[in-house]
């Protein structure tokens, strides 16, 4: 199963929101990471065809998804942005409907739906109202639904946002659980959520691809880059003006600084091991904080 | 057709509680209207033994001119009819005398049933003599339009063609009668009150049927799912139109049993014409036969306009929209129906946006009444077919454009 991408581009009037894009997803987790208004949503949406591309095309083992219609939709699980939900519903009813949806028998639906809930921890409160759900409960329907039709290709839209360190956890142990024979594309802006389980990395910035590499080789092209320096309040100033800094902390000596920058930034900097945060600061500068 | 998807989507639009707050309403509200009737002088002393007795004093050439004789008497007596009870009973026939001389001594407003039960039946007797002489006089001024065109050998006009028709439909129309039946309410529910009870609740409970997946965001995950396009799509199709069955149904069922519980069934069968505001129709519908098409109608514009709705409802992000845009689509052939005179003759395109309206369509009392005919290609039609037709393809149209709008719909924020 092959799910390309080629010269994909959408234009809302003037503006280019993807900008020919291209790119080939086979079996896997791939971490779609990019700042605010890359376009990553519209790629996503694109993806599961409730957006038509401008131009370019989105294939399924070479034939167009638009073409494949439901036969496409029935391999596809999708996690938006925003969870849409009937707040007077409950939770299995809700998921009962979009089961329908999906085409699932109802006696399956009903088994596929209670291990659903048990696997996001929600089995307890399948017969509440949605209305009374928090924020994060409301995340792990999103999951839920999207996972309802056993998917071969599921794309998650900022599936963390929102989540709690637990949940994050949980839902990171979902992903690579479920992972085996689908691609799985999951954007995020929590660059930890994808290091720890995405095998290949994405980068998008201004509606384009700017890099799509394994962790390894991302981490691998800022070696030699990241550094560590603890100086006085007055000096961190001066750094921060002048290189991109991915994390600081107080010392009792002055502050610590994680710096990202091809040059040695001072005489006694100190060679890091680099992290995708790391790249992601690399890669988007001050875009990235 | 996935059952479970039909029964959720009726759940979601039968679970909006407001509709059921709205339909009370209505309902208090036609009840309280009728309510007045209760105690009328028509509700409480039915005439109808004397439809014959009535037949027979009309057939009396000086009737009519004896009644307006005394009415002018009346009127400028200053007196009121008490002062002229004598001259009333010479008038009537023996049998309606006998009849209502049994409430002499009953009053109201200070005067005498069996005063206003004699003045009613005068009426009676002389407007449906003169509602006979109307439809002679129009049966005969046909017949010389007839023979002028003839004359000036324009018998393949357009306009011999549409004489010639309504004269064969009032030369064989069967012979009009007096309205002593409570017919004449009856066929003017769907005229008044329930045509439009019945869009309000058509409106208000499908205006959000696709507008409310927008604004809930769920449209994302269903037009993701397998058959949460073409799916969704005759599932919302299915429930708007066992709602709008029920809604409908519903304000029928009330309607009659409202009226029937105020002024009675409403009695034997009669020629549609016999009732005074359809005196000129050419049809031959009876008053019942036209109260079931009515009813008829009532559904298929109740059908068509929910399908208008769900179709802005597809299009809008909102349920605004298409609240407004389809209640002000219907109310448009209401008013223009108030602001067209619609007699005899034929329809153009000034008179085509209230003739051809869904409003007509669940009322059609303004087409019935008189002989309305649409040129099509040369051949008068009658109009009643051609809203009929219009109807059904307005309904079509907006299906296939509510499955194209929502199939194909593009979810960009």
């Amino acid at each position: 199963m092959k799910l390309t991408l080629s010269h994909v581009t959408k234009a809302f009037g003037q503006k280019y929101a993807v900008e020919d894009f291209s790119a080939e997803f086979e079996r896997g987790v791939y971490g779609l990471l990019g700042p605010n208004g890359a376009g990553k949503t519209t790629l996503m949406r694109m993806m599961v065809d409730i957006l038509t591309p401008s131009s370019g095309r989105i294939r399924l083992d070479g034939v167009d998804i638009s073409e494949l219609g439901a036969a496409y939709r029935d391999k596809l699980g999708y996690m938006p942005q925003e969870i849409g939900v009937y707040r007077n519903f409950t939770a299995r009813r809700f998921l009962k409907y979009l089961s329908a949806l999906k085409g699932i028998p109802s006696g399956e639906a009903d088994g596929t739906i209670v291990s659903l809930l048990e696997l996001v921890g929600l089995k307890d409160v399948a017969d509440k109202k949605l209305g009374g759900f928090s924020g994060g409960m409301l995340r792990r329907i999103g999951i839920v639904q999207a996972l309802l039709n056993d998917p071969k290709i599921l794309i998650l839209d900022e599936p963390t946002a929102g989540l709690d360190p637990q949940e994050r956890i949980r839902f990171r142990n979902i992903v690579s659980e479920i992972s085996g024979d689908r691609i799985v594309l999951l954007s995020t802006h929590i660059v930890t959520d994808v290091e720890f389980i995405a095998g290949k990395v994405i980068l998008m910035r201004e509606g384009r691809l700017l890099r799509m590499d394994t962790t390894e080789d991302l981490l691998r092209s800022v070696e030699g880059m990241v550094w560590s320096v603890t100086v006085p309040r007055r000096e961190a100033d001066r750094l921060k003006e002048k290189y991109d800094v991915s994390n600081i902390a107080q010392r009792a000596d002055g502050l610590a600084l994680r710096i990202v920058s091809a040059e040695k930034p001072l005489g006694d900097a100190r060679p890091e091991q680099p992290t995708l945060e790391d790249v992601f600061l690399h890669y988007f500068g001050r875009e990235a904080v | 057709m996935n059952g479970y998807v039909i029964k959720t989507e009726l759940y979601k639009i039968f679970s909006k509680k407001y509709l059921y707050a709205v339909a009370a309403f209505f309902v208090v509200f036609l009840s309280l209207i009728t309510a007045q009737d209760l105690d009328s002088i028509g509700t409480r002393y039915s005439l109808a033994r004397f439809h014959d007795v009535v037949i027979q004093a009309a057939k009396a050439d000086d009737f009519v001119p004896k009644a307006k004789a005394l009415e002018e008497k009346v009127n400028s007596g200053g007196k009121g009819i008490a002062a002229f009870s004598e001259d009333m009973k010479e008038l009537l026939p023996e049998s309606i005398v006998s009849y209502t001389e049994q409430y002499r001594g009953e009053t109201r407003h200070g005067v005498s049933v069996a005063d206003i039960l004699n003045e009613t039946m005068i009426d009676e007797i002389r407007y449906y003599r003169e509602r006979l002489d109307d439809r002679r006089a129009e049966t005969e001024r046909l017949q010389n339009e007839l023979a002028s065109l003839e004359s000036k050998g324009e018998t393949g006009s357009f306009a011999y063609q549409m004489a010639e028709r309504e004269y064969q439909l009032y030369v064989t129309a069967p012979q009009i009668e007096p309205d002593l039946s409570r017919w004449d309410e009856f066929v003017d529910l769907n005229h008044t009150y329930l045509s439009l009870d019945i869009a309000f609740l058509v409106i208000l409970g499908l205006c959000g049927i696709y507008s409310d997946e927008y604004a809930n965001r769920t449209q994302s995950e269903m037009l993701t799912s397998r058959d949460g396009r073409a799916g969704v799509f005759g599932g919302k199709l299915i429930a708007g139109f066992i709602y709008t069955a029920v809604v409908t149904a519903f304000f029928q069922l009330v309607g009659f049993g409202v009226y029937a519980v105020i002024f009675k069934l409403p009695g034997e069968d009669i020629p549609l014409a016999s009732l005074p505001q359809f005196y000129m129709s050419p049809y031959h519908f009876s008053a019942r036969s036209y109260y079931l098409f009515q009813i008829a109608g009532s559904f298929l514009g109740a059908f068509a306009l929910a399908a208008v709705v769900m179709c802005l409802s597809a299009l809008a992000k909102n349920a605004l929209f298409p609240f407004f845009l389809s209640g002000g689509f219907f109310v448009a052939g209401f008013v223009l129906k108030k602001l067209v005179a619609l007699g005899a003759g034929e329809s153009t395109l000034l008179t085509f946006p209230a003739e051809l309206s869904i409003f007509m369509t669940m009322s059609w009392q303004e087409l019935v009444a008189r002989y309305r005919v649409t040129d099509l290609f040369g051949n008068p039609v009658s109009t009643v077919w051609v809203n009929l037709c219009v109807t059904v393809l307005v309904m079509i149209a907006a299906l296939l454009l509510c499955f194209r709008f929502y199939t194909k719909k593009q979810v960009k924020n």
